[in-house]
């Protein structure tokens, strides 16, 4: 197992954000968190990375990640593209991509073909500063920036959000090819089911902080009562 | 009448520049006013004194051993009062003019509280035209412009450099880049501790050297942090040429006793007018 999350509790303040979540993320799979606004997603990828005071038990490759510092957890291979992008927004496209190598120097020009590869048009326009790009151009540099330390596991939260299908389908393509052509662990947080639908070999279901069930994509379309809370009509017809 | 304006405010304002610089960086990385940042100041022109005018180790060696010492000195107050205090700005505010005062106290002991006379980094004068200006401020001037542009070097074009920017910029985003924000503080309190000693080293030699000279580099670090705009390293640059030419225009045409007045009227100018300053975002 590469990602092993079990019992994970977070407390904001007294309000519990996470609830004993316990998921597995096998090493070459898409895996996917789904759930509403405010569900925990978000919590419980930025407890991976060691980002809020977590109880429960995080390991990665057999490592213990509680108690790690987050430079650490990343030097470890895990790249985390957040839900907010947290760019650099007064830097160009380039200098974010090359922040994001600061923990895998010797690998910054392959991984920067990797990503202008991916995304053709981040290379076009590697000299824009990122505070005035779209949104879609802003979630590639995101992607682009976890995948510059050359990560094994690259944490997804939320890529769709706000933007546009051909966007959607543009991001969906590249995740697929990371995991096909270049074998990354991919573990996405996202509200959009039929999104996660097409791309996660497995899916857990978060709702208030508590994984209430998981399944592949065809078990979950078979559940009749999930079907109609997550995949709608959209999916009924999948 | 302009060339006596210009040619001291222009020297001038390098010095403010670098007087203000190791208080921005500070503030523009970690979001905290450093108010002991003068007494990295008066620090460095007291170790300067003491090694080049009475140890006699010659002004060159005395200054590179005033400038480690200013950087070991910004490391100390870093692990030893700023680390333990992360994230409360009002105690590290607090604690940080405390450790000013009790730096000043520590050096009336050693020094006594007379001011002391530094003598001129290189002696004599400079004639433009009608205009006089001592060698020492030109000194002092030239070295800041080439210490500020390595700076600038430094943090636009390495990788440390682009991760103080990013710390700056997103501290999430940069931590989850794998950044480690308490390196990159760490660094940031030794240079602005150097930055801040260099500048104490050209201040005394323009002044004098006193215990109370920590003050108005201070004032002078806050006014240029704020009409620079918070949180930006180029505002602070361009704000310390305009602090420094108008302090020039006030004392060389209104009266030599007004320096610093106009400087708390520009302050409160910028507070109303554009209260993030003239570079309001944070950038470096």
């Amino acid at each position: 197992m590469m990602l092993q999350i079990q019992n994970l509790s977070v407390f904001y303040s007294k309000a519990m954000s996470l609830n004993r979540a316990s998921i597995d993320v096998e090493a070459g799979d898409i895996a996917a968190i789904i759930g509403p606004v405010g569900a925990g997603k978000s919590t419980l990828l930025d407890a991976v990375l060691g980002l809020n005071d977590a109880t429960g038990s995080i390991t990665f490759e057999d490592k213990n990640l509680r108690q790690l510092p987050t430079s650490k957890i990343v030097r470890l291979g895990i790249g985390y593209a957040p839900e907010r992008g947290n760019l650099f927004t007064q830097m160009n496209v380039r200098e974010n991509l090359l922040v994001g190598a600061y923990t895998s120097r010797a690998a910054i020009e392959s991984n920067l073909d990797l990503v202008f590869d991916l995304f053709p048009i981040l290379k076009k326009r590697q000299n824009q500063e990122v505070g005035t790009q779209s949104g879609g151009e802003r979630q590639m540099v995101s992607l682009g920036r976890a995948l510059m330390n050359s990560p094994r596991l690259l944490l997804v939260d939320e890529p769709t959000i706000g933007l546009s299908p051909k966007v959607c389908v543009d991001i969906a393509t590249a995740l697929t090819r990371l995991n096909s052509q270049h074998g990354l662990t991919i573990l996405i947080a996202e509200q959009n089911a039929n999104f996660t639908l097409g791309l996660a070999q497995y899916i857990y279901l978060l709702e208030a902080g508590r994984i209430i069930g998981s399944g592949t994509a065809d078990e979950l379309r078979a559940d009749k009562a999930i079907q109609e809370s997550y995949f709608g009509n959209r999916a009924r017809s999948t | 009448m302009l060339i006596q304006i210009l040619l001291p405010g222009l020297l001038l304002s390098g010095l403010y520049a670098l007087i203000a610089i190791g208080f921005t960086m500070i503030f523009s990385v970690g979001r905290v006013l450093n108010l002991g940042y003068g007494a990295f100041i008066m620090f460095g022109g007291y170790i300067y004194y003491q090694s080049a005018q009475i140890l006699g180790l010659g002004k060159v060696p005395s200054f590179v051993i005033a400038t480690a010492a200013g950087v070991l000195l910004g490391l100390i107050v870093y692990v030893i009062l700023i680390r333990k205090l992360k994230g409360d700005a009002i105690a590290i505010e607090i604690s940080t003019l405390i450790f000013a005062i009790v730096t000043q106290a520590a050096i009336i002991v050693v020094f006594s509280p007379s001011p002391k006379s530094m003598w001129p980094l290189i002696p004599g004068v400079l004639r433009v035209g009608d205009v006089i200006v001592t060698y020492n401020l030109v000194v002092a001037a030239v070295t800041s412009w080439v210490v500020l542009a390595a700076l600038f070097l430094f943090i636009g074009k390495t990788h440390i450099g682009r991760a103080i920017r990013a710390v700056s910029m997103d501290p999430k985003g940069a931590v989850i880049s794998g950044i480690d924000p308490d390196r990159i503080n760490l660094i940031i309190w030794g240079l602005s501790g150097g930055l801040g000693a260099m500048a104490g080293i050209f201040l005394a030699t323009y002044t004098q050297l006193a215990p109370a000279m920590w003050v108005a580099p201070l004032i002078i670090a806050v006014a240029v942090v704020i009409v620079g705009g918070i949180g930006s390293i180029l505002g602070g640059l361009v704000a310390a040429h305009v602090i420094g030419m108008l302090e020039t225009i006030t004392t060389t045409l209104i009266a030599a006793e007004l320096r610093g007045v106009a400087t708390m009227l520009l302050i409160i100018l910028v507070l109303i007018i554009a209260p993030k300053g003239l570079f309001g975002k944070a950038e470096l």
